[in-house]
């Protein structure tokens, strides 16, 4: 960890008490020499910093390393150019770039290439890597509350990498299993000997999400036909053998009718629905492998225009299967306050969203 | 996180003394940006993305206040200039400063 300037600046002034020669110098705040050893601590600081992000990354085989190196990798050659692209081909390598040992170490051959042709071979643009200790794994029986989705996928002694890429603005995961064959190899040609390194890349979790939204009439649209059905659905109590009657008739004219497709958008601008646009904005923007925080949310949709209450009732959430296989029942998530998705990332194709939207007038009803 | 856009002449430390207050958020100001040269020049026309809490919130209030935006980066004309070395600063007595 760097100092900060003043924890070096002080160094310099507690040395510089020790020199009796110096005792004559001034002690205005502004002193020429306090200025210098203002630099002096700035550049210790810059260097201490430099120093302690190349440690970070280049200390050979820790949990950042795996990561800096699969973000490093390099699959294929660009487009457009011939196969062979006039470098030898490691004959062992799935790989179509080839890997080649210089300075200590494998790298990519990237002579030849532009700076943009190996920009795009850089296929991994999000990877978390992760181990688990001992301790979690000698204690099975324990309760799990936190660690949701990790705990049945970490095992001890073994490596776990995620990773994902970009693809038209959305994360998605690399293609398996050319791409992660080849990052497979990649990883198994660098690591120590000895260790187990799991790579997965996955498709994002799926996620249902049900609310109740208690929303500013005046700025966001609801037809008032669908108020009392929205109501009885937000109900948390059982309902009553009237409610019950009521919302199975609502349910019916549905069938013929259905709810308004507007509802929940703003007066002003039928395209935007701030509810929707802010739950997809606050998943887009976690970070990859890090956790879905239920307050967060919540706090998200708050800042939305037009929203009063918002409160979030239900939290489904499965792992994606391949989509030839049946699709994994939702799992109720909802008592557990944050958890990590397993593939590092939620899906927003599968996001589901279910809104109860009312109108926030209860101050009225009492009178 | 928001964004802002440089002003002409700024650096990135200068950013990130208007910004948090201290130049100790440099690294970050980098990372968060998905830059690593520190001594690169950033330019009028690309935003950079700001957000974190500032360093030292007195100073972001003073130049806020004021409406004052460091710049401190050195324009080409400045370097030429200070490359030119002349004048009383730059002579030395007895070498190229001689009284006859």
């Amino acid at each position: 960890m760097a100092r900060t300037i003043a924890e070096i600046q002080n160094e310099i002034l507690i040395e510089k008490g020790k020199q009796p020669s110096l005792n004559g110098l001034t002690d205005s705040k502004t002193a020429i020499w306090k200025l210098w050893t203002n630099i002096v601590a700035t550049a210790i600081w810059v260097h201490e910093k430099i120093v302690e992000k190349n440690a970070l990354i280049s200390r050979p085989h820790t949990l950042n390393w795996y990561r800096e190196q699969a973000l490093n990798f390099h699959y294929g050659k660009p487009l457009g150019q011939d196969s062979s692209n006039g470098m030898p081909l490691d004959p062992d390598s799935s790989n179509r770039m080839a890997l080649i040992w210089k300075d200590g170490s494998y790298q990519f051959d990237t002579t030849n290439l532009t700076e943009d042709e190996i920009e795009q071979s850089k296929i991994i643009k999000h990877c978390a890597v992760s181990e688990i200790d001992l301790g979690t794994v000698l204690k099975p029986n324990k309760e799990i509350e936190e660690i949701f989705s990790d705990y049945f996928h970490n095992k001890v002694g073994v490596v776990f990498i995620k990773v994902a890429t970009v693809k038209e603005g959305k994360i998605s995961r690399i293609d398996v299993p050319n791409e992660l064959f080849a990052l497979k190899e990649y990883i198994a040609k660098i690591k120590d000997a000895g260790n187990q390194v799991h790579i997965t890349s996955d498709q994002g979790d799926r996620l249902k999400l049900s609310l109740n939204v208690y929303i500013d009439p005046l700025s966001i649209f609801i037809n008032p036909k669908d108020i009392e059905y929205y109501q009885l659905k937000s109900l948390s109590r059982a309902l009553e053998a009237d409610e019950q009657a009521k919302l199975t008739k609502y349910e019916e004219d549905l069938l013929k009718k259905p709810l308004d497709p507007r509802n929940g958008s703003l007066i002003l601008n039928e395209k935007t629905f701030p509810v929707l646009d802010a739950i997809e904005n606050h998943l887009k923007n976690i970070e990859f492998n890090g956790a879905f925080v239920k307050t967060f949310l919540v706090d998200a949709i708050q800042k939305a225009p037009g929203i009063k209450i918002p409160i979030l009732t239900k939290t489904e959430t499965a792992w994606a299967t391949n989509p030839s296989d049946k699709p994994e029942d939702l799992t109720d998530v909802t008592k557990i306050e944050y958890f990590i998705p397993n593939a590092g990332y939620f899906d927003m194709d599968t996001l589901q969203v279910e809104v109860n939207y009312i109108p926030y007038t209860f101050y009225r009803d009492k009178q | 996180m928001g964004t802002i856009k440089p002003q002409e002449n700024q650096n990135i430390f200068d950013i990130s003394l208007q910004e948090y207050g201290s130049i100790e958020k440099v690294f970050d100001l980098l990372e968060d940006n998905d830059q690593f040269n520190i001594t690169e020049d950033i330019s009028v026309y690309k935003d950079l993305k700001i957000g974190r809490e500032a360093f030292k919130k007195d100073i972001v209030e003073y130049y806020n206040s004021r409406n004052l935006k460091p710049a401190t980066s050195i324009t080409d004309e400045e370097q030429y200039l200070l490359n030119d070395y002349s004048g009383i600063d730059y002579m030395i007595i007895e070498d190229d400063f001689i009284i006859y």
